[in-house]
């Protein structure tokens, strides 16, 4: 046996073991029986503990709270067991099935001690997952730990005799119990190095705050005392520095704390979270005015509507979403220099960081100062969040290998690779697989097979077109390669990115000049004359004046020079 | 495993009422049975929603507690529960979102007008809508199929043995009052909601207590199941009054411990107040006889 056996004499006189099923049987029938006395005698505790699984399974309240019903439980039964045992010599199941429990020396009544040492360990017994109690089937008289330790024995009444076990249960018996003890401690091993590397890592501190936050804690990190909580998390959601469950957070806890001040903002902040649903977006956005008139965020609204002009030194131009919009206006419209000059004053602003660096690098590349924009990127990008760094590094990769995908290789490129494998490929977006795709089309023996992305392009069916239409990898003939890009060129499913990215391949490889018409139209049509509408409407003129189509080269220039504010007129010079 | 095993259950000619009342059962069942997860009620059971109502349902108590998550599920779940809340929450002025407040007023008003569409509010027994003849017709819908199986393997047991004790119609008066009974248990004991209580386990309780009362000196018989080696099957016998600690006191048990925040979905209360009642039909029955002799003879069966 695992335990050696504790009797020290030997009795001579014959005992009449109890039979194990009926041993069995009489456990079965207190536990029926005793479950709802102890549910009753601890009603209080379990309706709590029920709450609380409910509401906060993960609190110490909870574990603690369940913890003292296990020890509840355990203390009723040794009590109620010492009771029984004692006065009556058995658990009413025992009694029911005609059983006693008897000193094994003397077969007389045992005494209070030896009751309760045997109640208490047969609570212990059964913390083991009752494994211990496998012994009755291998013991020769059906004894086990509980009864050699108090030196009891369960007899019968009746006129049946136990024939003992027999050997291959005893053997059988005796592995398991080996089996489950070493388990048991390599559990209990594997366990506490975990306990013990959570605590290192600082795990359980981080699970705490993350528990408690009902709000962003980007937004507390960024709090400033000049400008309300929901403007700074419209500004930064503008930004793209939070997600949108961030911003709706934040605009819930307003309503629900009935902040006034902020009430306005809150369904400005409503409005901007449902920018996709139009219909719902207007609801909250025409319920701004109503609540808070002639405010801030009364001004802002009116001006995403297009009822007013952005003034940027009027007091809605001087909040932190106002200062944000102006910012992305003039980027939309190409006016670089004077986003470097006016970004200036958001840097001190805590939480734009990663925007203002990479709207920095990208202006610095659409005014053609290449090679500050190169510098700017290498400064900026260690300092970036994670999936900014592979943005970014996507973006400025794509554009150096379109512009001259002659150099051996490019610091973003081997940057964006380097994210990405750190990050186990995981973030990839529509620029980092072109980027990539491109890299590996330029310099056949380096990047990645399209094999890689095969989970993004399930994901993400029309960047799989764009891919399958440019990359040389692709079998695709000219005529397939060409259809497809006319199609995604001017598809309204399919993102900014990879329209653009469509209409550029299509203008190089088309031979035809109704497609540069109909690019040259739609760019004609565009509001929004960014870095990415110069540089098409470049590619148009070059591919025009390539091709001898004087008049759509023509008509590019004049789209150029003729619709453009002056203000681009003087980044250029 | 452990079965009870009581005499004469299988045979339809020593227990027609209990195979009828069984029927009558399955055939309700057949013909009422509605899923619960209908779509209004899966809007307004999404986590969202939820956590929305119990915001709303906070400030309608008068309280502002909590801003947790889940906790404030546990409440939407409570108000969805709450007639009063569910009448006067549509024209009540809540504060916040008044976008959001709206649309939910407009979902709030589908789901409470789809619930007086449910077989089981009409024909089962709830606090705020209840008619005499739902007394009755609850005792004879269930709300799944364990539910019913369930019960009416009990029913077989019990109430079969006893019908060769005391007879049809004692079997049927014994359900249909204990069924009263849980009913009334269940407006007494239990807390105000529109969930509707069905099902015939207030009065199978009547009928099992009055079998453990009837038949006290009796033992029931149990046939057990634990390998297949000599000595590890056979039967048992316990005494019929174990029925109580086993069956009754665990009701009680179930319904102390239950939190009523959150609610059960099963009727203990029913369960205490049919065994209630049962036990008082048994002891009248028992006492009647004492003095006017046995109730019931069954017939004997002629000799070829």
């Amino acid at each position: 046996m695992v335990l050696g056996d504790l009797e020290f004499q030997k009795v001579a006189r014959p005992i009449r073991t109890a039979p194990v099923a009926e041993r069995f049987l009489a456990f079965f029938f207190d536990v029926v029986l005793f479950t709802p006395i102890f549910t009753l005698l601890l009603s209080q505790l379990f309706k709590k503990i029920e709450l609380r699984y409910y509401t906060s399974p993960d609190s110490i309240e909870f574990l603690i709270l369940g913890l003292m019903a296990l020890l509840g439980v355990g203390v009723l039964t040794v009590l109620f067991q010492t009771a029984f045992i004692y006065f009556l010599q058995g658990t009413p199941g025992k009694l029911v099935f005609k059983m006693r429990v008897v000193d094994y020396s003397t077969g007389k009544a045992p005494t209070v001690g030896a009751a309760f040492l045997r109640s208490t360990l047969w609570v212990i017994e059964f913390c083991f997952l009752a494994v211990p109690f496998l012994e009755v089937i291998s013991q020769k008289q059906r004894r086990m730990l509980h009864d050699r330790a108090s030196d009891t024995v369960v007899t019968t009444l009746k006129d049946v005799t136990d024939g003992g076990p027999h050997p291959l249960e005893s053997h059988f018996v005796r592995n398991v119990i080996v089996i489950f003890v070493s388990l048991f401690c390599l559990w209990g091993a594997l366990f506490a190095s975990k306990v013990y590397l959570a605590a290192i890592r600082g795990d359980f501190k981080k699970q705490e705050l993350e528990n408690d936050q009902y709000l962003c804690s980007v937004i507390s990190d960024a709090a400033n005392p000049n400008y309300t909580r929901l403007d700074l998390a419209i500004a930064l959601f503008v930004a793209q520095e939070i997600p949108e469950d961030c911003l709706l957070s934040e605009a819930d806890f307003a309503f629900w704390t009935n902040n006034e001040t902020e009430l306005g903002w809150a369904y400005l902040a409503k409005g901007f979270y449902f920018k996709f649903d139009k219909e719902k977006s207007s609801v909250y956005l025409n319920k701004v005015c109503d609540i808070a008139e002639n405010s801030s965020a009364c001004d802002i609204t009116q001006i995403i509507l297009g009822d007013k002009e952005l003034d940027k030194n009027s007091t809605a131009g001087m909040t932190l979403t106002g200062q944000v919009l102006h910012l992305r206006d003039i980027l939309s419209h190409g006016q670089y220099l004077s986003f470097l000059k006016e970004s200036r004053s958001l840097t001190e602003i805590r939480g734009f960081h990663d925007f203002i660096q990479q709207e920095t690098v990208k202006a610095l590349w659409g005014s053609s100062q290449k090679e500050q924009a190169q510098g700017a990127y290498l400064n900026s990008i260690p300092h970036l969040e994670a999936t900014h760094q592979i943005d970014m590094a996507s973006w400025m990769c794509l554009e150096e290998i379109e512009k001259n995908c002659a150099v051996k290789e490019y610091a973003s490129c081997n940057d964006l690779k380097l994210r990405l494998k750190k990050n186990s490929m995981t973030g990839l977006t529509t620029d980092s697989v072109l980027a990539l795709v491109k890299e590996k089309d330029c310099r056949k023996d380096v990047g990645f097979s399209l094999l890689f992305f095969h989970e993004f392009f399930q994901d993400n069916p029309l960047v799989r077109e764009l891919v399958g239409a440019i990359s040389s990898d692709s079998d695709w003939s000219t005529e397939r390669r060409l259809k497809v890009l006319r199609q995604l060129s001017f598809s309204t499913e399919a993102s900014r990115s990879v329209r653009h990215r469509a209409q550029l391949a299509l203008a190089e490889m088309s031979h035809e000049n109704e497609d540069v018409k109909k690019i040259l139209s739609y760019l004609e049509q565009s509001d929004r004359k960014d870095w990415f509408w110069k540089k098409m409407s470049n590619k148009l003129v070059e591919v025009s004046q390539k091709n001898k189509w004087d008049q759509l080269a023509n008509k590019a220039q004049s789209i150029q020079s003729g619709r453009l504010p002056a203000s681009l007129h003087q980044d250029k010079e | 495993m452990i079965v009870p095993w009581l005499q004469g259950f299988l045979s339809w000619s020593k227990a027609p009422l209990t195979w009828a009342l069984i029927f009558v059962n399955l055939f309700i069942f057949l013909l009422t049975y509605q899923t619960d997860n209908w779509e209004s009620a899966r809007t307004f059971t999404r986590n969202t929603q939820l956590e929305m109502t119990g915001h709303l349902y906070q400030q309608f108590l008068g309280q502002q507690d909590t801003s947790d998550p889940k906790q404030l599920m546990v409440l939407g779940m409570q108000a969805l529960r709450n007639p009063e809340f569910l009448k006067k929450a549509k024209d009540f002025s809540f504060k916040g979102d008044q976008v959001a407040i709206s649309q939910w007023k407009i979902e709030l008003t589908e789901f409470y007008d789809s619930l007086d569409t449910r077989v089981s509010r009409i024909f089962g027994l709830s606090f705020d809508q209840n008619s005499p003849l739902t007394w009755i017709t609850y005792q004879f819908m269930h709300a799944g199929v364990i539910h019913l199986l369930s019960n009416m393997l009990l029913l077989l047991i019990f109430a079969a043995a006893l019908e060769q004790k005391v007879g049809g119609l004692a079997i049927l008066i014994v359900y249909l009052i204990s069924g009263i009974g849980g009913g009334l248990g269940f407006f007494t004991l239990g807390q105000n909601s529109v969930a509707p209580m069905i099902g015939a386990s207030g009065s199978l309780s009547g009928v099992m207590a009055f079998y453990a009362l009837y038949e006290k000196k009796k033992r029931v018989s149990f046939f057990y199941f634990l390998s297949p080696f000599e000595g590890y099957f056979g039967w048992m016998y316990l005494p019929t009054w174990m029925i109580y600690p086993l069956c009754f006191l665990s009701d009680l048990a179930a319904y102390l411990s239950t939190s009523p925040e959150l609610g059960t979905g099963v009727a203990y209360t029913a369960h205490l107040g049919g065994a209630a009642f049962g036990i008082v039909l048994a002891s009248f029955l028992i006492l009647w006889e004492r003095n006017h002799g046995a109730l019931y003879s069954p017939k004997r069966s002629e000799a070829p």
